[in-house]
């Protein structure tokens, strides 16, 4: 093959990558930017029902768009918080076969987001995938504590918490805490969990960024609490939830939500005490 | 009738009916965490035996070891705190000393001789349990203990290099070691985490899966294959509590028991299967016992370590019995 002749080849595939492939791929990127910018307005809404419902129509659109854009960080992060988010908000109570599926979706878009990335080799640019695999992982093996595979790799979330704190520390209202608060609460003393330690995770959630995020005070409620057996405490971090004033804001919708759950937290528990 | 002899008669009738009418509310513990399959089992099992009994018999259940460890269960029953728990050995060592001989070390050779034998010997274990103020409502395994270490172990010479630890107080495990001559390191089995990252210990035994909970298979590279046990498992009831019921609600209790503890147990087996999976996975090697000499020569240790404890835990008439059942059981094939 003369040089000319390769020239006219090498146009020729770059035309037809750009007709095709790449324009697809501009298209994903440019609606993935319009998602990320209008997650916002999700989190902000305050009818737990009408997001419940609207939002596996949108998490499938992130899916679709990832087959075009295979490599989109932004969105990867975007679909793993998607679908551990909607999970827990909206599955984990009603049906945990569905919502493992969805949280092992989440992790694995966080994984493919860190590209390779462990929490060992993990810098401060793939903390946000980082927290999002550790945080689906976490929201898997809580329901899932009767699975050998599942209880195999609950060593990995310590020091993953622990490299995320080093990372960004307010990342996502502090959960971090959160997960090291479950990691020490779910385990009974005698497999190493030790609820005073749990309680003080939980504490630091609750600061700073953390003090508005209802789910994190529902999550000490149902695993701290109960770890400890402390019934006021349960009580008044039920109270608090249900009591909240509601702010508008990004934090709207979580704390709705967090409200219904608190309430059937609340029903329960005889059953817990 | 008189309104006097109205009211006797009245009374009589509810005094009468009262029994029939009142609920019974077990508090359950168990050391094993809510979600396990053991708590699920064990909730499946209330569950089931409220509907049942029509409400009659209610449970309140504590997971997760959080009423104590299993001495302090046993300790909350007698003093009427707790009426029922599922124990590991350590538990119903406590109840019945005797029953530990199920756990002394190379009894079994397979899970068709483990279930011969428990179905062999039930009547007599549940006499000792009764004796000692509890009733059976089922066996449900831990499963087969294997010895992790960090260096091969494929005879009992090899055991000699390492630092193995034993769980404090658990004379099974004393009588075992001693009859291996190994010196080993006694700790209590929150304290195994830390000294086998110091290097104190570096050796452990435990079934695969408690082994992968207890987080201590990311210390340890080597698993001997041949079980050097297999770790039994109870649900027990207060007998007086027990006794308190009807006996349809106490033969409906006892029917589920059988039920769910027996699925638990086939389940266990399963994930201890599906653990070694797991921990091949994770990079430990399963070494085999280097020559069939080796074995003999185990079993021989076996029955030099159960020897030892008649007359401390059982009788030589118990221990006569379960080998005579499990002669008869390996005559007949």
């Amino acid at each position: 093959m003369n040089v000319k002749y390769l020239s006219y080849f090498l146009c020729l595939t770059a035309a037809s990558s750009l007709s095709g492939c790449s324009l697809n791929r501009t298209a994903a990127r440019v609606t993935s930017g319009v998602i990320d910018t209008g997650l916002p307005v999700v989190f902000s809404e305050s009818d737990p029902q009408y997001v419940k419902e609207a939002l596996p129509a949108n998490l499938q659109l992130m899916e679709i768009l990832l087959a075009s854009d295979p490599g989109n960080k932004g969105l990867l992060l975007n679909a793993s918080q998607g679908f551990c988010g909607y999970a827990f908000m909206f599955l984990e109570d009603e049906n945990e076969a569905r919502a493992s599926v969805f949280y092992q979706k989440g992790q694995a878009y966080a994984e493919r987001a860190l590209d390779g990335a462990t929490f060992e080799t993990a810098k401060k640019n793939d903390a946000h995938p980082l927290f999002w695999q550790t945080f689906c992982k976490a929201l898997y093996m809580n329901i899932n504590r009767d699975k050998p595979e599942a209880i195999a790799e609950i060593p990995t979330l310590e020091p993953a918490a622990l490299k995320l704190l080093q990372l960004d520390p307010g990342y996502y209202y502090n959960a971090a805490e959160d997960i090291l608060g479950a990691y020490y609460a779910i385990r009974p003393r005698l497999l190493g969990g030790s609820p005073e330690k749990a309680a003080e995770h939980f504490e630091l959630a609750l600061k700073g960024p953390g003090a508005d995020f209802m789910l994190s005070r529902y999550l000490y409620a149902k695993l701290g609490a109960v770890a400890a057996q402390d019934q006021a405490l349960f009580e008044r971090l039920l109270g608090e939830i249900i009591e909240a004033e509601p702010k508008d804001g990004v934090t709207r919708l979580p704390n709705e939500v967090a409200k219904l759950k608190a309430k059937k937290l609340l029903e329960k528990k005889d059953d817990l005490f | 009738m008189t309104f006097s002899k109205t009211a006797a008669v009245f009374l009589t009738a509810m005094a009468l009916a009262l029994p029939l009418r009142a609920q019974t509310m077990i508090k359950f513990a168990s050391l094993a965490p809510d979600g396990s399959t053991w708590m699920k089992a064990m909730r499946q099992f209330t569950e089931e035996t409220t509907v049942k009994t029509e409400g009659r018999v209610k449970f309140k259940v504590y997971p997760g070891g959080v009423s104590g460890d299993e001495k302090d269960v046993v300790r909350k029953i007698r003093l009427g705190q707790l009426q029922a728990g599922g124990f590991t050995g350590v538990g119903i060592g406590e109840v019945a000393p005797e029953a530990r001989l199920l756990d002394t070390p190379f009894l079994f050779k397979n899970a068709r001789e483990i279930d011969h034998v428990y179905k062999t010997m039930d009547a007599d274990f549940r006499k000792i349990f009764e004796s000692r103020g509890y009733v059976l409502l089922g066996w449900a395994e831990v499963g087969n203990v294997n010895i992790f270490s960090n260096i091969p172990v494929t005879r009992p010479e090899d055991l000699h290099n390492v630092k193995m630890w034993i769980w404090e107080g658990d004379p099974i495990a004393e009588a075992t070691f001693s009859a291996l001559k190994i010196k080993p390191i006694p700790l209590s089995i929150t304290d195994v985490m830390s000294s086998l990252q110091t290097g104190m210990i570096n050796g452990v035994y435990g079934s695969p899966l408690s082994v992968i909970a207890l987080q201590w298979f990311a210390r340890m590279k080597y698993v001997f294959s041949l079980p050097l046990t297999n770790a039994s498992g109870a649900v027990l009831i207060s007998k007086k509590t027990f006794d308190t019921l009807s006996p349809a609600d106490q033969k409906t209790m006892l029917a589920l028991g059988d039920k769910y503890f027996r699925a638990l147990t086939l389940q266990s087996r399963k994930e201890n299967e599906q653990s070694i999976g797991i921990l091949k996975k994770k990079g430990l090697v399963f070494t085999e016992p280097s020559n069939p000499a080796v074995v003999t020569e185990l079993e021989r240790s076996g029955e030099e370590a159960r020897q030892s404890l008649v007359g401390k835990l059982y009788s030589k008439e118990l221990l006569d019995k379960v080998e005579n059942a499990l002669k008869a059981f390996r005559a007949k094939k």
